[in-house]
């Protein structure tokens, strides 16, 4: 018999720290009500002991029996597992706030496992927080969209510790790292078992891949910290194209180290301009419209026009018809040719007459924050504005009455320009040859899709790395470059 | 993939940004069941920063009797746990200033040192056992988002994030808690 319940009965202080009430409660939670849950008192003024004869059939009552019924021998007073149901005000040693992980459970003192140095007894504590996240809840990411919008009940965040718990008294904890997304082995395991009990109670269950989680309440003002494609687009007809998105440049971005750097100077310039766009937005709400007409929805249907033709392999006529197709759809189809060219003049830097700007002041400060933080920077420039510029391009083509055909030339032409034309970073210096050959392969298939693509971004690699033999050997394995005979 | 390198622009890869951003002051006063703490914060770079904008959380020095209220992760340590709570950020525009309002409990409840079988419970209530209050806030060129290779590190996620910490302090201000 080794669960307990602890209260706050002994120790320094006012009571109401710690909640044995709570706990039980939760725990019953977890049997599904089984009538067989109870406690008896100890010696231990501090701790109740759990009692369990289980009649309900599910996993989670299952688990609670074994945890309830199971001598694991972590002490030799048999007090193996601890709960402590707390509240926000809760913190460990080393300073961290229950509020920052919702809950934890700790190995022994001592054992070596991950936490135990957070551990003052001998026993392995479950730990969680019945505040809720002081009352604003904990979101985490919901199975099937990966969203974080899914609440945790106060009891699977218990059964969720539990998990741990038992892995830990039986010397079976898996794999632990800090990264939150992917989830470790560790806590993967812990989620699926968690979605038992979600299970049982009926409600959704929880992405068993991603262990990040995040306040559910209402998310900032947009000044505070602004993504001007996401603030734009989360309430237009673009929001799932955006998620879409999203969701491809996270799966990119765990398999490419090329990629991930190149989004770290992307984001390195993007977020040290965006925030000023959204104080502008915020000012003038007009502006968001225009934002969203003229740059977000051509941005984010060229992303997806360029990923059908390099990723999804759509040529010729057929990625032609596509180009036709998004000419003709909601939002372009409506850009006037004014429009247009006021789009280009924002997108080029170039000033298309002065009536055009005059005519739309609000323009004005835009305007010149484009210029001193976006224009010269050729990562925001390549990302973000070469794309929407394409898109712009496809719409003239297509006004002008270009077959299919002569669209598809039009579009890969411009993308295998564009592709071979990407940034380049230091990374490539810092990876091995068998990394770099890696990387080609995996740019081959996303990006440089044609052999000219890949020709010039080898120019471009041997050029910035000159008399690298090492990077001319990966070149030529890639298939980039041919061995050059004697 | 198993990767950990640094994060560009961050202290791990050595082109943290010294004291880019700056905390200048701290006020701190009691109210009815929180403890309300405000940090000027200002940004002398030409860019936007990014800031911590939550409490991460809170050590307490009976010695000095200051307590850090911590919007960082910094000296965290890996454990089992039900998620890894992304923080909430703010932005501070280029040469601007702002100012962070955090509301922490006005008690710590934390396991004592040196307990048996069992832990043992102390509370503190920071009302009357503190008379300092420290803040200590994480920040960074661009908002905490989440590196999502797979990776062998064992710093905590804001750590590798964070180009700096700005730290001030300031005295509790003691009076009638504001009540309903």
């Amino acid at each position: 018999m080794t669960l307990f319940i602890q209260d706050d009965a002994v120790g320094t202080g006012s009571t109401g720290g710690v909640f044995a009430d709570r706990a039980f409660f939760d725990l019953a939670i977890a049997c599904n009500g089984d009538v067989g849950l109870g406690t008896a008192a100890t010696a231990q003024a501090n701790l109740a002991q759990v009692q369990y004869a289980r009649t309900d059939p599910g996993a989670p009552a299952q688990r609670i029996d074994a945890l309830v019924n199971t001598n694991f021998n972590v002490n030799a007073a048999n007090i193996d597992i601890i709960v402590l149901a707390v509240a926000e005000d809760f913190v460990f040693n080393d300073a961290s706030s229950i509020t920052s992980r919702g809950g934890t459970a700790l190995p022994p003192a001592g054992s070596g496992q991950p936490g135990a140095n957070l551990n003052a007894s001998t026993s392995c504590l479950a730990i969680y927080d019945t505040s809720s996240n002081n009352g604003s809840g904990y979101c985490v990411a919901r199975d099937g969209t990966g969203a974080l919008d899914l609440g945790i009940p106060i009891p699977v965040i218990l059964f969720h510790e539990l998990s741990h718990a038992f892995r830990i008294v039986t010397n079976a904890l898996l794999a632990l790292t800090l990264g939150c997304d992917p989830s470790s082995p560790e806590e993967n395991a812990a989620i699926v078992e968690e979605n038992q009990l979600r299970d049982q109670m009926g409600i959704p269950r929880r992405d068993a891949g991603i262990h990040c989680g995040q306040t559910c309440a209402a998310p900032p003002p947009p000044e505070e910290d602004c993504c001007i494609v996401a603030s734009i687009a989360s309430r237009s007809p673009v929001s799932s194209e955006v998620m879409t998105l999203r969701r491809l440049r996270d799966q990119v971005l765990r398999r490419s180290e090329v990629v991930f750097d190149f989004f770290e100077h992307l984001h390195d310039s993007y977020y040290g301009m965006s925030p000023e766009v959204c104080r502008l937005m915020v000012k003038e709400p007009r502006l968001r419209e225009h934002i969203l007409n003229l740059f977000v929805r051509p941005l984010v249907l060229g992303l997806g026009l360029i990923d059908a033709y390099t990723r999804g392999g759509t040529r010729g006529a057929a990625i032609g018809a596509k180009c036709a197709e998004l000419a003709s759809g909601d939002g372009l189809a409506e850009l006037g040719d004014t429009e247009l060219q006021l789009t280009h003049a924002l997108l080029r830097g170039t000033i298309n007459g002065a009536g055009i700007v005059s005519e739309h002041p609000m323009l004005r400060d835009l305007f010149a924050l484009l210029e001193k933080r976006a224009r010269h920077d050729r990562f925001v420039y390549w990302a973000l504005v070469e794309p929407a510029d394409m898109v712009l391009g496809v719409l003239v083509a297509t006004r002008a009455g270009k077959s299919h055909q002569e669209l598809g030339d039009y579009f890969a032409g411009r993308v295998d320009d564009w592709g071979a034309r990407m940034p380049l970073t230091g990374v490539w210096g810092a990876l091995t040859t068998d990394e770099r050959v890696r990387e080609l392969a995996f740019l081959e298939q996303m990006l440089l899709v044609s052999p000219g693509a890949r020709s010039v971004f080898a120019d471009r690699l041997r050029t910035r790395y000159t008399n690298n033999d090492a990077l001319a050997q990966a070149l030529q394995d890639a298939g980039y470059t041919r061995k050059e005979t004697q | 993939m198993s990767k950990a390198r640094p994060r560009r622009g961050t202290d791990q890869d050595g082109q943290g940004g010294g004291d880019d951003l700056r905390a200048t002051a701290v006020r701190s006063e009691i109210e009815e069941k929180k403890l309300k703490v405000e940090v000027d914060i200002e940004n002398a770079s030409e860019r936007t920063l990014h800031v911590v904008a939550e409490m991460r959380g809170m050590r307490y020095d009976a010695a000095s009797r200051r307590l850090t209220v911590l919007l960082t992760d910094a000296g965290f340590e890996p454990a089992p746990g039900g998620l890894w709570k992304i923080p909430r950020m703010r932005s501070v525009e280029p040469n601007g200033r702002s100012t962070l309002e955090v509301r922490v409990p006005n008690r710590i409840t934390r396991l004592a040192p040196g307990g048996g079988d069992a832990p043992e419970i102390e509370k503190i209530d920071l009302t009357t056992a503190v008379d300092e209050v420290e803040v200590e806030v994480a920040w960074g060129r661009s908002p905490f988002y989440r590196d999502v290779r797979e990776s062998t590190s064992s710093e905590p996620p804001l750590n590798r994030w964070q180009s700096g910490v700005a730290q001030s302090c300031g005295r509790l201000t003691k009076g009638e808690p504001q009540g309903a």
